[in-house]
């Protein structure tokens, strides 16, 4: 039996519309000629690609988003899987509670999370700005770390990590031998989540970052609100490339490796 | 020695630690803090008073500047669910290859960040903008809309972003939802809305509940969309507290509305869980 819906698809055909119309106004006007800003184009052109990429002040905060990233991963990864591992082997008192209150920093609103953060470091006198955001970034991104390894840990078979203690290797042996590479698909979907998010982040960042060190995000919220220019089209049409290019790339790693 | 501690510890406390030191004595300072007092040159005051809260609550401004959060993130709520719930009932039928590359078209501007959409929505939205060009090109307006810095377009840009979760929430239930119920329905002679009503509608419960609340907690503390397409013309509670938290170095007050936002959310969601679990079909469980 097969049924069409045609009344839906004509709906959800101007929702998808809906979904991909900012995107595509950003796209589309990054290839205007003119200094300023306008839709629909007047031409095209690259320059402001080639402005933007040959140097220009989004360049330093680009580096630093990415370095921001890549840190916040290298921390949050091992500590949320290593806190889900516990949660999803092993048997102890309050562990409910204790799994809520790792996953409470998504129920806590970031805005609160961040006045919270700036108070407590300007009491202490943490003028490590990079440190600061660092240190909230990890916070952040360990629940979205610990949900997604909770999910593939319990996927998993655990008779071949009993075979592998039977045949005599260590627990720790166990663990890295066995337990993480078959865990790989959550590893790679939890790496990927936590340099998007990571990446994007602006909330934290506008409460707690300091002289010498802007973000990507906060460059371009200041850029929207005071200097709507064709370059800031381009910066976030390369943005929203990447982020597409990651997401696929991870998706499609992350299915290969699950079928394997 | 390091076989007495339970291995379970050693793989907890990295995390355990970076979450109290980081996360809840800050949060504890936060509540700390908006019982203090600020003295009249603007200098806070260590204090346990309620000077903070009773400023709030006995000013009108505030008041509406609350209940305009509340309602805005009601309206928003609604609107993700009705486009939501046609998107996710829509993947949930189509054939199992496209459902993929659907999910794929409403997830990736998920990840995109929420900055760059509402940049989009400027571009669209403004005066001179492509929507306003359009509606007057094809005769239905003849004066320009205004959208951009007014809550409408606050609600337009906040559904965009909102709208990828509630999917999410919806499709999962959708997908596992048995269609041989639909169909026993449609054999004993229901029609096709009637099927909807009375069985894939009241089915989905779970979801719909879970997506609704899952956006309504996200917007009332959304800070990106109010702050760039609200501008200083749609004043909320998110706004306002960054106002007070940088421009206003009030530190006590605005801890103190982050305060009153975070109990109206729990409040707000806490009441329509209620609600719904007394009027909701059995069975349906929150979890």
């Amino acid at each position: 039996m097969k049924r069409k819906f045609p009344l839906l698809t004509a709906v959800n055909t101007l929702i998808y519309l809906f979904i991909m119309a900012p995107l595509l106004v950003i796209v589309i006007s990054s290839f205007n000629p003119g200094e300023y800003l306008v839709f629909p184009p007047e031409g095209f052109s690259l320059k402001w690609y080639e402005a933007v990429l040959t140097g220009g002040k989004y360049t330093e905060p680009f580096w630093n988003s990415i370095k921001l990233a890549v840190a916040t991963t290298a921390v949050a990864l091992p500590v949320g899987t290593m806190a889900a591992y516990a949660i999803q082997r092993f048997e102890f008192r309050f562990k409910q509670a204790l799994l809520s209150l790792f996953l409470s920093p998504l129920v806590i609103p970031t805005l609160l999370f961040g006045i919270g953060l700036l108070i407590f470091f300007s009491s202490l006198g943490v003028q490590m700005f990079f440190m600061r955001l660092l240190l909230a970034h990890i916070v952040l991104i360990v629940p979205y770390v610990i949900r997604t390894m909770l999910a593939g840990f319990s996927r998993m078979e655990r008779s071949v990590e009993e075979a592998s203690i039977v045949l005599g290797a260590s627990p720790v042996r166990t663990f890295f031998l066995v337990t993480l590479p078959l865990a790989r698909p959550s590893l790679l979907a939890s790496a990927f989540l936590s340099l998007v998010l990571s990446f994007d982040e602006l909330v934290i960042a506008l409460f707690l970052t300091g002289p010498g060190i802007t973000t990507l995000p906060m460059t371009i919220y200041s850029d929207i609100q005071f200097n709507l220019s064709p370059s800031l089209a381009a910066i976030s049409s390369i943005i929203i490339a990447g982020t597409v290019l990651v997401g696929l790339i991870g998706i499609l790693m992350t299915k290969r490796s699950g079928r394997t | 020695m390091l076989r007495r501690i339970p291995p379970y510890w050693i793989l907890l406390s990295p995390g355990l630690l970076i979450l109290l030191l980081v996360f809840v004595v800050p949060l504890g300072r936060l509540l700390v803090l908006s019982f203090y007092r600020t003295d009249p040159s603007g200098a806070m005051q260590a204090a346990f008073a309620m000077e903070q809260y009773i400023r709030f609550f006995s000013d009108p401004f505030y008041m509406q500047m609350l209940w305009r959060s509340v309602y805005i993130g009601i309206i928003v709520s609604f609107v993700c669910l009705v486009l939501g719930y046609s998107l996710a009932y829509g993947v949930a039928r189509a054939r199992p290859e496209r459902r993929f590359m659907l999910l794929m078209l409403i997830a990736l501007p998920l990840l995109t960040s929420a900055v760059i959409r509402n940049f989009g929505w400027i571009i669209i939205l403004g005066r001179k903008g492509i929507l306003n060009e359009t509606l007057i090109a094809i005769g239905l307006i003849s004066q320009p809309l205004d959208l951009l810095y007014t809550p409408a377009g606050v609600i337009i840009a906040l559904v965009h972003v909102m709208l990828p979760y509630m999917v999410l929430v919806l499709y999962s239930v959708l997908e596992g939802l048995d269609r041989n119920l639909e169909s026993a329905a449609s054999n004993l002679g229901a029609s096709g809305p009637k099927v909807f009503w009375f069985v894939t509608l009241p089915l989905s419960m779970p979801g719909i509940i879970a997506g609704t609340l899952l956006v309504f907690s996200i917007t009332l503390s959304f800070f990106v969309t109010p702050s760039l397409v609200g501008g200083a013309k749609v004043k909320l509670m998110a706004t306002e507290i960054y106002n007070q938290t940088i421009n206003m170095l009030n530190w006590p007050y605005a801890s103190a509305m982050g305060v009153i936002l975070l109990v109206t959310m729990l409040l707000v969601t806490g009441l329509y869980k209620r609600i719904l679990n007394r009027r909701g079909p059995k069975g349906v469980n929150l979890g």
